[in-house]
């Protein structure tokens, strides 16, 4: 059971590119950068910028800038996903009227003259009538 | 009963495992006032000290007022900031009593749980130091690991001794089951493969790690200075790459060969207190030496050391024996011996005088170890001719 663990913890970590408790230490250094925005109905977007909420966070979430990340990429997608979430349901702020989505385009790179790579990570807004009045 | 059974559930002594748990206990404690990785924090001028550091909760990433959870799924944090810090200032005062050996039972569980329970906090709160700090501790403190270097063992001698019970197994050796300290070697491996294995890719070979890391820091002119041109530079950060690529692979196994773990023993230490010296890599170090001693042969006074008591050098040597067998290896015993200042003789029949035995007991005394490595290399090659 204790090999199966060890094992289990560390494979998790390389297939998901997520050195998190699995001792993947410090293979590479992700660059990153990050920009926010609203999926309208309509398809179009509408730019988002992050607010308190991440005053203590913003090594990691502050947008138009270069950020360094060391546990993966895996690692990161969690984060902003898990960013993209608590935008896109929390009621105070609310999302704008026509808002379909909250998302986060991130643009990265592993070496310091490695190919850039982008990708969108996605939160469906919830219908008003769902959200509280708390976050 | 099979090799399997035998690996895993034989009965050993149980120095290795107290000796584990009083450096893992010492380990925790530097980690939680900042006593460590000092001269790289010195140089990059981040040195701090307090009881406890608190460090975590001032860098923390939670969103403000709102948690944010570990892994993206719960709503709720199970942690205040005022609850994390109450858990590092309980986790200090349990590994200082976790390295003294003081109710090693209770408050073994307790420390692994604290430290893993931090790590909950938010995403940030993870640390691959603190992670294996927390497993290591949980492990250790499961099993019982005070029979020696601990206060609950020299507790249970008086006791006993005033009660007139269990008084004569003072200095005993104590058999345990194996497992606990299995656990750990396999953990050991474990660490060191997979952190191999994370490192088989263009950008750790291209030495960028070692680069950037170095390069932006306040240390970045020195290493230039010592380095003296560009070129020499990028073939320094590869080497360095290399090196600790080899390192990392070489100790997955090399701790589990009796041939090679003397020489595992030595090149670890080397390797973790450079990346103490170079890198903020927080316990660690500290953590990941004192798991060695996991893997040092359960050997309590197996080895007799015999000196001359009517020649001074003698004596003398036999003292600085008793003051740095901190893994308490030998038996020192005042007899004849036939040439030098000691004698090492082995529980198996075995003999060394003169330069041999001193290479012996060299190989024995932790602080010592790499110059017994040393002596032995020389007496192997002085034979060979």
């Amino acid at each position: 059971l204790w090999l199966a663990l060890l094992a289990g913890l560390g494979v998790r970590g390389i297939v998901a590119d997520d050195a998190r408790y699995a001792w993947g230490m410090f293979p590479y250094i992700l660059r990153y950068e990050v920009e926010y925005r609203w999926r309208m109905d309509d398809g179009g977007t509408r730019p988002f910028q992050p607010g308190r909420e991440i005053r203590r966070a913003r090594a990691v979430y502050a947008p138009g800038k270069e950020h360094d990340r060391w546990y993966g990429l895996g690692a990161l997608r969690v984060d902003l996903r898990a960013y993209a979430r608590l935008v896109a349901t929390r009621a105070r702020p609310a999302p704008p009227a026509g808002a379909r989505a909250f998302e986060i385009v991130l643009t990265w790179r592993k070496h310091e003259d490695g190919a850039r790579h982008e990708e969108v990570i996605a939160a469906p807004v919830k219908p008003r009538a769902e959200m509280g009045a708390g976050t | 009963m099979s090799a399997w059974t035998r690996f895993w559930f034989s009965r050993a002594p149980s120095d290795s495992l107290a000796l584990v748990r009083l450096f893992l206990g010492l380990s925790c404690v530097l980690k939680l006032t900042g006593l460590y990785g000092v001269v790289n924090r010195m140089a990059i001028g981040k040195l701090a000290f307090g009881a406890p550091l608190h460090r975590y909760t001032s860098g923390s990433w939670r969103f403000d007022d709102i948690p944010v959870p570990l892994f993206g799924e719960r709503t709720t944090a199970l942690l205040t900031f005022e609850d994390y810090q109450h858990l590092e200032a309980a986790a200090l005062v349990l590994g200082a009593l976790f390295c003294l050996g003081l109710g090693s039972r209770l408050v073994g569980p307790l420390l692994g749980a604290s430290l893993l329970l931090m790590q909950t906090f938010d995403q940030a709160a993870f640390k691959h130091h603190l992670w294996t700090l927390g497993v290591a501790c949980l492990v250790v403190g499961l099993a019982p690991c005070a029979d020696r270097f601990s206060l609950d063992a020299l507790l249970a001698r008086r006791l006993g001794a005033r009660f007139g019970r269990g008084a004569e197994r003072a200095g005993a050796r104590v058999m345990r089951s194996v497992l606990p300290l299995r656990l750990i070697q396999t953990m050991v491996s474990a660490i060191y493969l997979f952190s191999t294995v994370a490192k088989l890719n263009d950008t750790w070979f291209s030495g960028f790690l070692f680069r950037f890391g170095l390069m932006r820091s306040p240390k970045s002119e020195m290493v230039e200075t010592m380095a003296a041109g560009g070129a020499l530079l990028d073939l320094l950060w590869v080497s360095l790459s290399w090196a600790a690529l080899a390192i990392e692979a070489f100790l997955v196994f090399g701790l589990w060969h009796p041939r090679w773990r003397k020489l595992a023993f030595a090149t670890g230490l080397v390797f973790h207190v450079s990346l103490e010296i170079a890198i903020d890599v927080g316990s660690y170090s500290s953590t990941m030496l004192a798991l060695y001693l996991a893997f040092a042969a359960p050997a309590a006074r197996a080895t007799t050391v015999r000196f001359d008591p009517t020649r001074a050098a003698s004596r003398r040597a036999a003292w600085l024996v008793r003051v740095l067998d901190w893994g308490a290896r030998f038996a020192v015993v005042p007899g004849s011996i036939e040439g030098g200042v000691l004698e090492a003789h082995g529980s198996e029949g075995w003999k060394h005088t003169g330069a041999r035995a001193i290479a012996t007991i060299l190989g024995g005394l932790p602080l010592l170890l790499p110059f017994g490595l040393l002596a032995e290399q020389v007496l192997i090659r002085r034979r060979r001719r």
